[in-house]
């Protein structure tokens, strides 16, 4: 069901916000009027939608501390979907989504009187505003982000929306892929998506690849506050004839790997079986219950896209670490132990510890002994790293010692942080393990089908990457990022 | 030259639609639209150009074509530029554009209806367009004018629904050939014209004795009826239409919808959701089909990760709950949903989205019916466990699933619970250290509204409650410019809880800690700030105020304030001063707060601040304390503050100035009447319902009367006697005269009025007295006085005295008439036709008049003491004579 207008505004710190796009549907807004009845506000001018959206975001008195409106402690968005003030009136359900230097907007139209407000999830054009938004903000904000880069991509908005979305009911809002005229000729009997599907180009390839993040906060308080999660992103492009390109990937977990949870697919996926869903980490579920190999029947889209999602737990973080720092006048004192769990894959692309300093000013003096690695010390004097380099040694684990001795002048530029405040503080890790995935899960080349006459090469990788992953501090309090009630 | 025209357009265009009423406001409409459809015909200007011009008509067609003649001549050109277009694929953006523009200028200025030509002209062209499925005819190039042709269609038959009712075998059959990606659209446009067709059939309720039939397998024109009246669009929801199909109805509607259904995944997910909307609709409307036809989709639509498929999942179990969603369907869907709101590869809008479905979430046994946040009862402890805010969340999730886990821990009684707001406590308390250590202004706003929401759920946790208070406690005194979010704070948990007692609580307890300072430096910086939370605890009546009012009498004395003579913080001092004032125990601190304002008045040195404590100190002195409340207690809150003075804003505010000024009344609403002859009595009447403190003035218009005092009456209600109100008159010399009233008067709102009554006319005659005699003198001693007195007021030229003689052509019963009428209070002596009249005129004066008549005439033969009043009587016995 159709929205009655799109608008993408740039709003950066310190720059007066402008209208950069925006596009209205009057014949939606006929019916807008009819089926709101007496609760149906216009929209108003670009600059006054403008006005009344920066005012709703509390985007406005930048530099006051205190502005009822803005800072009312018993206003709380709990959607992007927010109500504006229009001459005096509420205009709802405004959908405005912040990205980077730009806000999305978007009004569905609701097709029921607005007072009382009817639950988003019965509004059934809110979905086509979100997707129309995600869809023009993924085409904004893709790639490069310069100036004129970004404006070229604005200067094409406009048609392009209007072949999205031509009279207000969005057909497609994946702008990358539009104007797709030839890709199928009507010499064939059954139905071809609506979507842009691949086109050969060269060889017949397929790419499927598992990147999985593992994210870990670890306190080392011997209780079991400590948590980690993997979770996995499935990509795949195919370059393959655009005639019946129906093609299986299939999904492999070794005897001891860990059952993939909360999978989601792409809308390209045409069936999926029913018991890759059972496992969630909403319940407590037997894990002996599906463990694949997960299959995915699809019919690729041009680009690459993301094939499926999915998390895990596994049963430990790959890399368990503990932190002990303490204050000392101007000096702090370190110790660093990690140690790599013997069952993940001991060859790193890269294997970085960070430890930042806030609210303490410079390093001025530092002394240290490492087991392992280079520790160097950054230019802006406020940030330890400790390069670990591609392998850990045989024994698995490497320490850090020593003592860093801070200069009593401040710094403009000094880092300041609010949860890192006298000796809290943390150990941030990244790495990347390439060919490895941290559930076990693989591409399996046996597995995959293509209904295609020429056999395509099919071309697998993986690799696991670290994400959030910290080590606190285990002498000062820390910020506990997860509750367990089995404590 | 095209590319200065173009430039030149694409200025005009960008400034038009950034304010189309200013643009056309400077130029005439039917002259830019000329331009415009001349332009879009001229080869001089760039195609890119053109679309962009176009775009104008998209958008604000309303603008550019008031009247029907300019929608039909723009419809027109528009087509002729279309059918001279090439049809080559360079032009198609153009061409698609064109029939869009057409498109929404004949909707939108309500031109599309039979009478139309181009209306007429233009439907036609668009089932032209579509009917070459599979671009047998003109080929793959011309595919996206047919796609677009099917989007206009649509959107008229969701503009007029019905409209294309009659063509439905046509539309199935191109919607089953079409195999071209094009197919999406000729789905759409036959389900959404299948759902307009069924909704009609409802409408008439029933069954359907074949009428279903006849719709699919129609095959005539257009229905125009359905453009008559666009204002009978029905809400797609909330309605509960019924159709009854035949046996063999159902089935071919069944396989139908089974075929697009089927077909569904291959359309995008936006069109996928609105596919199955249309179709959710016609399987509620139509009971014979069960909405286990849409069991094939669901698993796929459970597995999405796209927001369009999932919300049509959602919507499904909205519409059609259990009789599609078995009990464990519906757990499974929360689970996921659950899972939903909280996956680490779903953008955060998303995921509010979906955390606002779970508080939504249509249940197959709902609780209740509001479309207040709910939980869903299969919704547990266990469940939410991992949406735990933290402080590395952003703002928003941190604040929603603190108000989801409160309604979890509040919903589910036990241990686990009393942990869960434990944790929550702990994380409120992890944003007070961030706040404390001074977080920056977003963190801190969050940190408030994550403590409204604590409040909000676990106001009957003593102990957490105690232990919050003690915690902004020590927030507020280390960061004291935070007042005004604790002031929001008091004010929004007052409105929140009522009665609750914490917001007084907190109040008193800020109180307690700032009263305790010491007059240092430190508490002079943030004196300000002291003083606006103090002002707030003092609106709170059941607190005590003798400790403000003495720290604030010891800032005073204590400092350096008044010699510095700041205007700012004077009038702070003063706004606490107002709230005490209005404070119901004012009595216990009436000594304190009348020294400090007698010592802001003297000695501070700002003589607006110095005025303004006078005016408070005389009011503290001198006004009863209703009175005070009355005149101060209406905040300046309430409506929008007018342009004033400066410091009429910090400290007054338009009541105050309300209260003390006296308006003019528009109209006369009061007057006086007279109840007692002789006697000076009148009786207030009034058409308003009510008044209050009525002030009478009197004012001499000269000097012979003494001044009249004002006259008080309470009240004066229109339903009840009017009061009587006496007017003492004291004249110093015996002449008529006139006073002006006025009256000063108070109505319901509280406003005072002052209006101009009638004039009150004393004439000659009503000052006549009697002799001032003791009433028991007989009458001898009376006719004895006269004829002394007659014989005393024989004028001479030492005297004052006169003598005059007044005849006037009577009977001697009209005369007998005349004095019993006029003068028989007067007489003396009443003897054959003989009369002897004596007249007392205060304060000292006397009219005696010997009365006879002789042949049909009367003659008055009068002595006075005072010459001056002869005129006056002259004219009063002509008056009486004459009548």
């Amino acid at each position: 069901m159709p929205v009655r207008g799109l608008w993408v505004l740039s709003h950066r710190q310190g720059h007066s916000a402008v209208m950069r796009f925006s596009r209205r549907y009057p014949t939606v807004e006929k019916r807008a009027k009819i089926y709101n009845k007496a609760s149906y506000v216009a929209i108003p001018e670009d600059k006054d939608l403008l006005k009344a959206l920066l005012l709703e975001l509390g985007l406005t008195d930048e530099n006051k501390n205190f502005v009822e409106y803005r800072d009312n402690c018993s206003r709380i968005n709990k959607t992007n979907v927010y109500s504006l003030s229009v001459s005096e009136r509420k205009l709802w359900p405004v959908l405005a989504v912040q990205k980077a230097d730009f806000i999305y907007v978007c009004i569905p139209l609701v097709e029921q009187s607005l007072t009382p407000p009817p639950p988003l999830l019965t509004i059934n054009s809110i979905s086509e505003a979100f997707a129309l938004v995600s869809g023009v903000m993924l085409f904004i904000s893709v790639g490069q982000n310069s100036e004129t880069e970004v404006s070229s991509r604005l200067a094409q908005l406009p048609v392009l929306v209007t072949q999205a979305c031509p009279l207000g009911s969005p057909v497609d809002t994946n702008l990358f892929a539009l104007h797709d005229n030839s890709a199928t000729s009507a010499n064939q009997t059954c139905k071809t998506p609506a979507w842009k599907t691949s086109k050969q180009k060269g060889k017949a390839q397929i790419d499927v690849s598992i990147t999985e993040k593992v994210q870990s906060t670890q306190y080392d308080k011997g209780d079991d506050s400590d948590t980690w999660q993997v979770f996995g992103t499935v990509s795949c492009k195919c370059n393959l004839e655009a005639i019946t390109p129906n093609v299986i990937v299939g999904l492999n977990l070794p005897a001891n790997g860990s059952p993939l949870q909360d999978i989601l697919v792409h809308p390209c996926v045409t069936s999926v079986d029913s018991s890759m869903l059972i496992s969630s980490s909403v319940a407590l579920t037997d894990d002996s219950a599906f463990n694949g190999p997960y299959k995915f029947p699809f019919i690729p889209p041009s680009d690459t896209f993301q094939l499926c999602y999915y998390t895990s737990q596994v049963p430990v973080p790959p890399i368990l670490g503990f932190y002990q720092m303490t204050e000392d006048g101007s000096q702090v004192h370190l110790s660093i132990k990690l140690k790599l769990h013997e069952t993940v894959k001991n060859g790193f692309e890269y294997c970085d510890a960070k430890i930042p300093f806030f609210n303490r000013g410079q390093i001025k003096h530092l002394e240290y002994k490492v087991s392992h690695g280079q520790l160097e010390l950054s230019r802006e004097k406020s940030l330890l790293v400790w390069v670990i380099g591609q392998k850990f040694p045989k024994s698995l684990e490497i320490s850090l010692n020593g003592t860093a001795t801070f200069s009593s002048e401040a710094h403009p530029n000094d880092p300041a942080d609010p949860i890192c405040v006298g000796a809290t503080g943390y150990v941030k890790l990244s790495f990347r393990i390439p060919d490895y995935s941290l559930t076990g899960c693989y591409a399996d080349q046996q597995t995959m089908q293509v209904f295609s006459s020429a056999k395509p090469k099919i071309v697998t990788s993986r690799e696991l990457i670290s994400s959030d992953y910290y080590i606190w501090n285990s002498k000062a309090p820390a910020p506990v990022t997860s509750r367990s009630f089995y404590a | 030259m095209a590319e200065r025209n173009s430039a030149s357009w694409n200025r005009k265009v960008a400034s038009f639609c950034s304010e189309p009423k200013t643009f056309l406001c400077d130029s005439s409409v039917d002259g830019f639209l000329g331009e415009l459809l001349k332009d879009l015909q001229s080869e001089a200007i760039h195609g890119q150009t053109k679309i962009l011009m176009m775009d104008l008509l998209l958008e604000f067609p309303e603008f550019l074509c008031p009247d029907q003649k300019t929608v039909e001549m723009t419809a027109e050109t528009l087509m002729n530029i279309l059918k001279k277009m090439p049809s080559s694929e360079r032009s198609m953006t153009l061409r698609c554009h064109l029939l869009l523009a057409i498109e929404t200028v004949l909707i939108t200025c309500e031109s599309f209806n039979q009478n139309s030509k181009m209306a007429q002209d233009f439907a036609s062209l668009l089932m032209h367009i579509i009917s070459d499925v599979n671009d047998k005819k003109q080929g793959v190039a011309n595919r996206p004018l047919r796609t677009t042709a099917c989007e206009c269609l649509r959107e008229l038959e969701s503009c007029y629904p019905g409209f294309l009712s009659q063509r439905m075998e046509k539309l199935y059959l191109m919607q089953q050939q079409e195999v071209t990606a094009a197919h999406q659209s000729y789905t759409l446009l036959y389900t959404v014209v299948l759902k307009n067709a069924i909704r009609f059939l409802a409408q008439k309720e029933g069954p359907s004795n074949g009428a279903l039939k006849n719709a699919l397998l129609s095959n005539e024109d257009f229905f125009w009826s359905a453009t008559e009246n666009m204002v009978e669009l029905q809400p797609s929801s909330n309605e509960q239409l019924l159709l009854l199909p035949s046996n063999s109805e159902t089935k071919d509607l069944k396989s139908i919808l089974a075929l697009l259904l089927e077909d569904s995944y291959l359309l995008t997910p936006v069109c996928q959701n609105t596919l199955f909307w249309q179709i959710v609709q016609v399987v509620a409307m139509a009971r014979t089909i069960s909405p286990v036809i849409f069991k094939s989709q669901l698993v796929r639509l459970f597995s999405t990760m796209d927001l369009s498929c999932f919300h049509s999942i959602l919507q499904m179990k909205a519409v059609f709950t259990d009789s599609l969603f078995t009990g464990e369907d519906e757990h499974f869907l929360i689970q996921r949903l659950v899972g939903m709101t909280q996956h680490p590869l779903l953008s955060t809008p998303v995921k509010l989205f979906y955390l606002d479905c779970l508080l939504h979430f249509p249940e197959n046994r709902p609780l209740t019916s509001n479309s207040e946040e709910n939980l869903p009862v299969l919704l547990t402890v266990q469940m939410t466990s991992s949406l735990f805010p933290n402080v590395f969340n952003d703002h928003s999730t941190m604040l929603c699933r603190q108000n989801v886990l409160s309604m979890v821990y509040l919903e589910n009684e036990g241990s686990y619970s009393e942990k869960g707001i434990a944790f929550l406590f702990e994380h409120v308390m992890s944003l007070y250290s961030m706040v404390h250590k001074n977080g920056n202004r977003e963190i801190t706003a969050t940190f408030f509204r994550a403590v409204h929401l604590f409040v909000q759920y676990f106001n009957f946790c003593e102990k957490h409650m105690e232990n919050l208070t003690e915690k902004l406690l020590k927030l507020y005194m280390s960061n004291s410019s935070l007042a005004p979010n604790f002031i929001n704070l008091i004010n929004q948990t007052q409105i929140l809880l009522e009665f609750h007692v914490w917001p007084v609580t907190l109040s008193k307890a800020l109180q307690k800690e700032i009263v305790n300072l010491p007059t240092d430096k430190w508490t002079m910086k943030n004196l300000g700030w002291h003083l606006k939370i103090l002002s707030r605890v003092a609106q709170e009546n059941s607190i005590s105020q003798s400790s403000t009012a003495l720290f604030l009498r010891r800032v005073v004395f204590c400092s350096d304030l008044c010699s510095k003579g700041d205007w700012r913080t004077g009038n702070a001092l003063l706004s606490v001063c107002k709230h005490v004032l209005q404070h119901q125990k004012l009595s216990a601190i009436f000594v304190h707060l009348a020294d400090l304002l007698q010592y802001l008045m003297h000695r501070f040195e700002d003589i607006d601040v110095q005025d303004r404590a006078r005016l408070y100190y005389v009011l503290l002195t001198n006004v009863s304390s209703d009175k005070l409340g009355k005149i101060l207690t209406m905040s300046p809150a309430r409506g929008q503050t007018k342009s004033r003075s400066l410091s009429s804003i910090m400290t007054e505010n338009e009541n105050f100035s309300t209260m003390l000024t006296i308006r003019n009344a528009e109209k006369t609403l009061l007057c006086l009447q007279p109840v007692l002859e002789g006697i000076k009595a009148f009786t207030c009447i009034s058409d308003s319902p009510s008044l209050y403190c009525i002030v009478l003035q009197f004012e001499n218009t000269d000097c012979r009367f003494e001044s009249i005092s004002d006259i008080n009456v309470p009240c004066l209600f229109v339903d009840r006697k009017p009061p009587v109100v006496t007017i003492n008159l004291v004249p110093k010399e015996p002449y008529p005269t006139i006073f002006s009233v006025s009256a000063t008067y108070s109505t319901q709102d509280g406003i005072t009025y002052q209006t101009k009554l009638d004039p009150l006319y004393i004439t000659f005659r009503e000052m006549f007295i009697p002799l001032p005699l003791p009433a028991l003198w007989p009458l001898e001693s009376r006719f004895d006085l006269f004829g002394k007195l007659w014989s005393a007021f024989k004028p001479d030229e030492q005297n004052q005295f006169e003598e005059s003689i007044f005849c006037y052509e009577m009977s001697n019963n009209s005369l007998h008439d005349i004095v019993l009428d006029n003068f028989s209070k007067f007489a003396v002596s009443c003897n054959g036709g003989e009369y002897k009249i004596a007249v007392f005129l205060p304060p000292q004066f006397h009219i005696l008049m010997h009365i006879k008549s002789q042949d049909d005439t009367a003659c008055f033969s009068v002595r006075t003491d005072n010459w001056n009043l002869l005129p006056y009587l002259n004219s009063h016995l002509l008056d009486i004579t004459l009548q």
